[in-house]
């Protein structure tokens, strides 16, 4: 198989799952044979104010790889655990859980309150994926773009935000 | 300007001075903050112009390798096409500071 550095297509598809089968339909994934569990993360959609956790899952018996997604309220960020089917579902759950917030029910690991620093030390900001939460280089160092050559076209210039940046990380309070 | 070359080869980003009007472009799309520009408007008065224009003056342009992720925004959003691919990769260096690299050894 070749793949042109700069063609690499992404063609696989997400198939969604209702948050209620989450855990039926991924042991039934199981049993049909996707039983190498690459990767379970979240991804922060805050202007839907939802999560969607996706999973992916490989084959040993072909080449094959295949997403699922699931659509989680943030008001109520609980998933039932895959622990039970994908025993390394208990890693990936509990970085999930301590970058993101979203529990998963039936991982004991993520219901025990003394194992909250898997990764993060007990002074880093607590869910940090999460798009509210400033990236604290991304707020201490001045945008380059802010510098202008022609000061009377800076006068003039729309402001646009830093790339990589939400405004919401330069309000004056406590940022949250 | 600075000839084509195929987008496969991302060696590294040439820049080509002359070609630059410090419009900063490339430098507010680079997702990363990794190219800086220090420039400065000058007047002059082309022969036979009547009034003086202001033209920028570019003073220091610079990409810090060891924060650029060679994704090519500031190769495509240059509407001067000062910027390009060059094929041949950077050598190493021994501290990083090194790595940030200025307007001659981005023009070599
Ligand atoms: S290639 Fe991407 S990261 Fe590197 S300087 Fe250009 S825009 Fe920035
Ligand atoms: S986008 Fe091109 S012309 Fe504009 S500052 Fe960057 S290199 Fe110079």
């Amino acid at each position: 198989m070749t793949i042109a550095a700069n063609s690499v297509e992404i063609t696989q598809q997400i198939e969604w799952i209702s948050a209620e089968q989450w855990r039926d339909s991924l042991a039934s994934a199981h049993r049909q044979g996707w039983v190498c569990l690459d990767v379970l993360t979240a991804i922060d959609r805050p202007e839907q104010r939802e999560f969607h956790v996706v999973l992916h899952a490989n084959r040993v018996d072909s080449a094959l790889g295949q997403w699922w997604g699931v659509v989680v309220p943030q008001h109520d960020a609980e998933l039932a655990s895959l622990v039970d089917v994908f025993k390394a579902a208990a890693w990936h759950e509990r970085e999930t859980r301590e970058m993101f917030g979203i529990t998963f029910t039936g991982n004991v690991v993520s219901h025990d309150p003394t194992a909250q620093g898997l990764l993060l030390s007990d002074e880093a900001p607590v869910t940090p994926l999460r798009k509210h939460v400033p990236l604290g280089a991304r707020v201490d160092t001045p945008w380059p773009g802010n510098a202008d050559p022609d000061p009377r076209r800076s006068a003039s210039r729309r402001r646009q935000a830093p790339p990589g940046t939400r405004p919401e990380w330069f309000e004056t309070g406590d940022g949250q | 300007m600075i000839e084509d070359i195929a987008i496969e080869s991302r060696g590294t980003i040439k820049l080509s001075a002359p070609d630059c009007t410090s419009c900063m472009l490339c430098v507010r799309e680079c997702p990363v903050w990794c190219i800086e520009i220090d420039s400065h408007t000058e007047q002059v008065t082309p022969e036979g112009a009547r009034r003086p224009r202001s033209v920028a003056v570019l003073d220091a342009f610079t990409i810090d390798w060891g924060l650029c992720m060679y994704c090519g925004i500031c190769v495509e959003v240059c509407p001067f096409d000062a910027l390009a691919w060059a094929p041949s990769p950077r050598g190493g260096v021994g501290e990083a500071e090194q790595l940030v690299a200025g307007i001659e050894d981005l023009s070599g």
